[in-house]
Parts: C-alpha cells; structure tokens; sequence
C-alpha cells in the first residue's frame, strides 16, 4: 500500500534526479521556450514508462530467473538509449522548430542520463505493479520540479548576479537552495 | 583561441560539478572517493577515445549512446573483477559502481557535442582539464564529507566526531558542499582564462603594432 509519506518521498526522488543537475544542464538553454519545457516532460514520461516496464518484464523472466542481474545495468542503457533515439525521430518527423531545440540543447544525451538516473533509483525486486506505481511518482516529481524550474529561470536569467557566480548557471544556485528547503521540510514531515 | 572561447557555450567546471553529483550519495570517504574517481576518469578516457575513431561515420547522438554502453560495459566487468579479487572494501562498494554510468556521461557531454566547434589542441586540452578537474574536486569532495560526518580523514581522526555530524551523509547538504566548490573552482578558472584572454588580446596587439611598422617601412622605402 503507498502512504502518504511515501508519495512525498517519491515526488522528492523526482526532485533529485533534477536536483542532480542533468535537468539543470538542459533548462539551462530553454530559457526562452516553455513549449520545449513540457515537450521534454512529456517525452520524459513517455520514455520512463515504457523503459522501465519492458526493464521489469526482463528482469522477471530474464535477469532473476539466470541470476545474471550484474547485466541489468547495459539492459537499461540499451533500453534508454533506442527509446530516446525513437523520440527523437518522432520529433524530427513531426515538427522541425522542436527538434531543431532538441539539437541545440543536446537534450538526447541528457535525457539519456536522466532515463538511466531513475531507472537506476527504481527497485525492480518487488511487485510490478508497484514497480510502476514508483516509476509515475518519479516521473510526476520530475515533471513537477522541471516545470517550476523552467519558470524560476525564466525569471532569473535576466537578473544581475554577482560576477563570483556569474558564469555558473543561476539553476545550479537555485537548485542548491531549493534543495535546502525541501530537506527541511521533509525533516519537519 | 578568443573566437573558440566565445563560442564554447558550457562551462566545464558546471559540467564537472553535475558529474560529482552522480557520486554525491556514494563518495563518503576518501579512499571511495579516490576508488570511484579513478574508476571515473579511466572509463571516460577509455570510452572517449574508443569512440573517437569512429567519429566520421557516426553522429553525435549515436557516439554519446556508444559511450554509455561502454562504459556500463566497463562497470560490469570491474563489477565481476571486485567479485574476483573478493577484498571487503572493493566488496562494499560493487553497488556503488553504477553510479559511475552517469559521471561517464556527463563529462562526455563536452568531447562529443562540442567537438566542432574547437580546435584539436583546444579540446584535447579541455577534456584532460575537465577530467582531472573531476578527479580532483571528487577527492576533495569526500575529504570534506568523511571530515565533517564522522571527523576522520583517510581513517585517521582529526576532530571530535559530533552527534549533529550526520548531516553530512544527508543528499541535499552533499549537493550543497558540491556547488561550493564549483563556485570555487568557476572562479579559479575565470581567473586563468582571464588572463589567458589577457594574454591573447597583447599578442595581437603586437601583431597589428609589427603590421603597421612594416607598412610604414615599405612607404619609406617607396618614397
């Protein structure tokens, strides 16, 4: 059964796969195009769900039964990496101004690593289903802080800042921050 | 080497900083810090020039996925050789391993997306830089973590470990003495690229002084 608690637990594990910085790297050139922001979210989703569920299906019949589950790790990366070059061609053949934001941002590489991030975080061990139950939480936490992060930039990035932290990018900061206060408030919880 | 700077679009100390968060939660000593940054910066080196060789026929996208499955290659076979060698402290970090997958590719990010737009001196020179940069701060990193979690460094104990201390091993202060140092290392680096740009700048204002000494010469010596 999923508590309370545990659904704030998992919306936090979403914020640090962005906390991480690897959202940070790609919001770092979206600062003028939300559109992209929510594309990216929902490919994220789209990618998440499906990887991890065709990962289960393989570590139940496959990797558990052989105890060959040292594998499991180039399984994920070889599943992360054909769906993100699936999404890729999908926006490539559907609408070029997307893709042509895809390309600059390098956003395959870095949705590649976030797809491995959160698939590393899941546990396969238990029940599938709430092996995806876990899987939406992580995506909808993601999806929630990269959205409040696309915002947050688009607000700071005109600001003064101080030249000390000039040349590092105002999410990296904000993430910092951020973080700090979701900490206390799960310590509070 | 102005018009590379201005058109290199990421700073390489950000890229080395999210490259250490990947091993934030696991580098809480020195001696995992040092394991997990060699470990690093060997299957980076290693998987980066494999690559390169196959540059002219495969694009950017598809050398970036090459990386990730050989550097997860990698980790599974240093996953099967810590399982051989059997020692509890290579034993104890087998789980650890993975987090490596991330920090390969994140510092790979630089050599394969931006490899066009910079000269070879210039990108060989940064991806040592941002490489070694990593190691370097990762050892840091964890130097830092195992003095303020438990008061010892490299087991030897410095200061009196505290009860209050264990903050040190929650992911978000980790995150946190990450971007410090970045901050640290940025302004390190701004200075010597200033400097760099200094330099650079007085070249070719010698080179346009010499131009213009030359010219007047060839006048004189057509009047």
């Amino acid at each position: 059964m999923i508590s309370g608690f545990m659904i704030f637990t998992l919306l936090i594990l979403g914020n640090v796969m962005l906390v991480n910085g690897f959202g940070a790297l790609a919001l770092q050139r979206n600062k003028n195009n939300y559109w992209f922001v929510l594309l990216n979210c929902f490919c994220m989703m789209i990618i998440m769900l499906s990887c991890s569920s065709l990962y289960g299906v393989i570590y139940i019949f496959l990797l558990e039964p052989f105890n060959v589950e040292a594998l499991g790790i180039i399984v994920i990366v070889l599943l992360a990496g054909i769906a993100n070059f699936c999404v890729l061609e999908i926006i490539k053949l559907t609408n070029k101004e997307m893709y042509y934001y895809y390309d600059i941002t390098y956003s395959y590489v870095i949705n590649l690593a976030l797809t491995i991030a959160m698939m590393l975080c899941v546990n396969f061990k238990q029940s599938f289903l709430n092996m995806i139950i876990e899987v939406c939480f992580i995506v909808l936490g993601y999806i929630l802080v990269s959205m409040l992060f696309g915002l947050i930039y688009r607000r700071l990035h005109n600001q003064k800042v101080s030249r000390l932290l000039r040349p590092v990018p105002i999410t990296i900061t904000t993430m910092a921050v951020l973080s700090m206060i979701i900490y206390a408030i799960s310590i509070s919880i | 080497m102005i018009r590379e700077q201005s058109r290199f679009t990421i700073n390489p100390i950000y890229i080395v900083g999210v490259a250490m968060c990947c091993l934030a939660s696991s580098a809480i000593t020195l001696y995992i810090g040092i394991l997990m940054g060699l470990i690093t910066v060997c299957s980076a080196l290693l998987c980066i020039n494999l690559v390169s060789f196959v540059e002219k026929i495969a694009d950017k996208n598809l050398r970036a996925f090459l990386i990730a499955i050989l550097s997860a290659t990698i980790i599974v076979i240093g996953s099967f050789v810590f399982e051989f060698i059997g020692s509890t402290f290579l034993m104890e970090n087998i789980e650890n391993l993975k987090w490596i997958e991330l920090s390969v590719i994140t510092l790979s990010i630089v050599p394969t997306y931006f490899e066009t737009r910079l000269t070879t001196s210039y990108y060989f020179a940064n991806m040592l830089f941002s490489i070694f940069a990593f190691l370097v701060m990762i050892v840091l990193y964890s130097a830092i973590i195992e003095l303020i979690g438990s008061g010892t460094i490299a087991g030897i104990t410095i200061i009196k470990s505290y009860s209050g201390f264990s903050l040190a091993y929650q992911l978000f202060f980790q995150l946190f003495v990450i971007v410090i140092l970045d901050i640290i290392a940025n302004f390190i680096y701004q200075k010597i690229e200033d400097r760099k740009m200094m330099f650079n700048l007085q070249v070719e204002r010698y080179k346009l002084h010499i131009k213009q000494v030359l010219f007047r010469k060839k006048e004189d010596k057509n009047d």
